[in-house]
C-alpha cells in the first residue's frame, strides 16, 4: 500500500505554502477580478507543479535520466530558448492599441518616459540590498508594469528570480487601482487634481498612423537595438491594426493570438513557482521592491507633469503623469475615475490614455535599454 | 548597520557590493538619458509627420474646393457646353 502514500509522504511545508499561494491567486482572479486571465492560470499552475512526483515537471530518475514534464517543456521551448511567448504577446497588445490620442497630443509622450524612472531607482535600491546587477535589473523592471517585458528582461539577464518577478509584476498590475490613487493623492494638491484639460484633438491622418509604428521601430532600433524584440513586435501588431487592409489578421492578433498566448503563458510561468525556488526570503524582498518600483514610477510621472506645467501655458493635470506607467488601460481608467471624483465634469480619460500608451512604448524601450546596458 | 548584515545573511544575499551599486548608477543615468532622447525623437518625428500630412491634406481639400467653386461659378454663368 506504500504506493498510495508515496506522494503524500513527500509533501513539505513549502509545498503547502505554494498551494495556499496558488489558491490565493485563484481567489483574487475569480472573486476580486484581478488580472484573472493571468492570475488564474498562474495560481492553478502553482498548485500543479508543487505536487510531489508530479509528471508535469521534469522528473529526474535515480540514474540521472530526465523525463520531460509538459510545463517545464513549455517553459524551455516557449520562454527559455526563444522567448517566443512574451514577444508574440506583444503583437496582440500592439494590435489592441490606438495611438490616436497620443499622436493628437504628442507632449504626453514625455510622461511615458518619465514614469519609467522608478525602474532605475529600484535597481539602485536592489543592488544596495545586495542583489547582483542582473537580478537587481530584473527586479527593477517590475516597475515597467508590463508582464511580458518583465519576463523577457529576467530571462535575458539570466535572473534566478523569474518566477517571483513575474508573479509580483502581474499581481501589482492588478493592484494598480489600489496603489496609484493613494500615491497620486500623496504627491498632488486638491487644486492640482482639479486642473481641467480641454480635449481638442489635432486631426491624425491615416498616413501618420501607418507611418508611426515604422518610425518608432526605426528610432528605437537605432538607439536601443536590444529593445527591438519587444518594440518591433508591438509596432508590427499596431501596423496590422492601422494599415486598414488586414482587418482579419488584426482581429486575430487582438483576440485569438493574445488569448492563446496569455493562457499558455500563465501556466508556463508556474514552472518557476516550485516551492524550493519560491518560498524564500528573497521573494518577500522582491515583493517589497516591486511595490516600491510602482510607487517610484507613479511619483516620477506625477512630478514630471508638474515640471512640465512650469513651462507650459496649457496646464497638465499632474494625475495624468501617473498614467505614464504601462499598465494599459487600467492606469488610465484609474486616473479618469480620480478626476471624476474630484470634479464630476472633468473628463481626463483621453489624456490619460495618451500617457498610458506612451508608457507602453517607453517600458518596452527601457526593457531593451537595460538588457543592453547590463550585458554591455 | 548590524541589522543590515543580519538581514543580508538571513536572506542569503551578499552584503552591498560597491561595483554593483556603481553599475546601477551608470545604468540609471545612461538609461534615463537614452529613454528621454528616444522619446523626444519619436515625439518630434511623429509630430512633424502628422503636421506635414495635415498640411498636405488641407492643401488637397482647398484645391478640390477651388475646383468645385469654379465649376459652380462656370455653371452659374451659363457656360455649360453640353447642349
Amino acid at each position: 500500500m506504500d504506493f498510495l502514500i508515496e506522494s503524500i509522504s513527500q509533501v513539505t511545508w513549502q509545498n503547502a505554502v505554494m498551494w495556499l499561494i496558488g489558491g490565493l491567486l485563484i481567489f483574487l482572479a475569480i472573486k476580486k477580478d484581478m488580472e484573472p486571465a493571468l492570475l488564474l492560470p498562474i495560481g492553478f499552475g502553482a498548485i500543479l507543479v508543487n505536487i510531489p512526483l508530479s509528471n508535469v515537471v521534469n522528473e529526474i530518475a535515480a540514474d540521472g535520466t530526465v523525463t520531460a514534464g509538459i510545463i517545464d517543456w513549455m517553459f524551455e521551448v516557449g520562454i527559455e530558448v526563444s522567448e517566443a511567448m512574451p514577444i508574440l504577446l506583444f503583437i496582440g497588445i500592439g494590435a489592441m492599441i490606438d495611438f490616436g490620442p497620443l499622436l493628437s497630443n504628442p507632449r504626453l509622450f514625455l510622461l511615458g518616459g518619465a514614469a519609467q524612472f522608478g525602474i532605475f531607482l529600484t535597481i539602485l535600491l536592489a543592488t544596495m540590498i545586495g542583489f547582483n546587477i542582473n537580478d537587481a535589473s530584473a527586479i527593477g523592471i517590475i516597475g515597467a508594469a508590463d508582464g511580458p517585458t518583465s519576463i523577457l528582461v529576467a530571462m535575458k539577464l539570466g535572473s534566478q528570480f523569474l518566477g517571483p518577478i513575474t508573479v509580483v509584476a502581474y499581481s501589482y498590475m492588478a493592484l494598480v487601482p489600489i496603489i496609484q490613487p493613494a500615491v497620486v493623492k500623496m504627491c498632488t494638491t486638491k487644486k492640482e487634481r482639479l486642473i481641467r484639460m480641454d480635449y481638442n484633438p489635432v486631426s491624425v491622418s491615416h498616413t501618420t498612423k501607418v507611418l508611426f509604428p515604422i518610425v518608432v521601430t526605426l528610432i528605437a532600433g537605432l538607439i536601443a537595438p536590444k529593445s527591438l524584440a519587444l518594440v518591433g513586435f508591438l509596432m508590427f501588431g499596431n501596423l496590422l491594426r492601422e494599415c486598414g487592409v488586414l482587418r482579419l489578421l488584426s482581429e486575430t492578433a487582438q483576440n485569438i493570438l493574445a488569448n492563446l498566448i496569455t493562457l499558455l503563458l500563465g501556466i508556463t510561468i508556474a514552472s518557476q513557482m516550485k516551492a524550493e525556488n519560491f518560498v524564500t526570503w528573497e521573494t518577500a524582498i522582491i515583493l517589497c521592491l516591486g511595490l516600491l518600483a510602482f510607487v517610484f514610477d507613479t511619483v516620477a510621472g506625477v512630478m514630471f507633469a508638474k515640471f512640465m506645467n512650469l513651462f507650459s501655458k496649457k496646464k497638465i493635470n499632474p494625475m495624468i503623469g501617473a498614467a505614464g506607467i504601462s499598465a494599459f488601460p487600467m492606469s488610465a481608467r484609474v486616473i479618469q475615475k480620480m478626476g471624476l471624483k474630484e470634479d464630476p465634469s472633468n473628463h481626463l480619460l483621453m489624456h490619460a490614455i495618451g500617457a498610458n500608451v506612451s508608457g507602453q512604448i517607453a517600458s518596452a524601450i527601457v526593457g531593451g535599454l537595460i538588457i543592453g546596458l547590463v550585458l554591455a | 548597520m548590524n541589522m543590515y548584515f543580519i538581514i543580508a545573511a538571513a536572506v542569503n544575499l551578499d552584503p552591498m557590493n560597491k561595483d554593483n551599486v556603481l553599475k546601477s548608477l551608470e545604468i540609471m543615468w545612461k538609461g534615463a538619458l537614452a529613454i528621454f532622447l528616444t522619446i523626444a525623437i519619436i515625439l518630434f518625428v511623429s509630430w512633424g509627420i502628422n503636421t506635414l500630412c495635415n498640411k498636405a491634406r488641407a492643401a488637397i481639400d482647398k484645391k478640390r474646393a477651388d475646383i468645385a467653386a469654379k465649376a459652380d461659378k462656370d455653371g452659374g454663368n451659363g457656360e455649360n457646353k453640353t447642349e
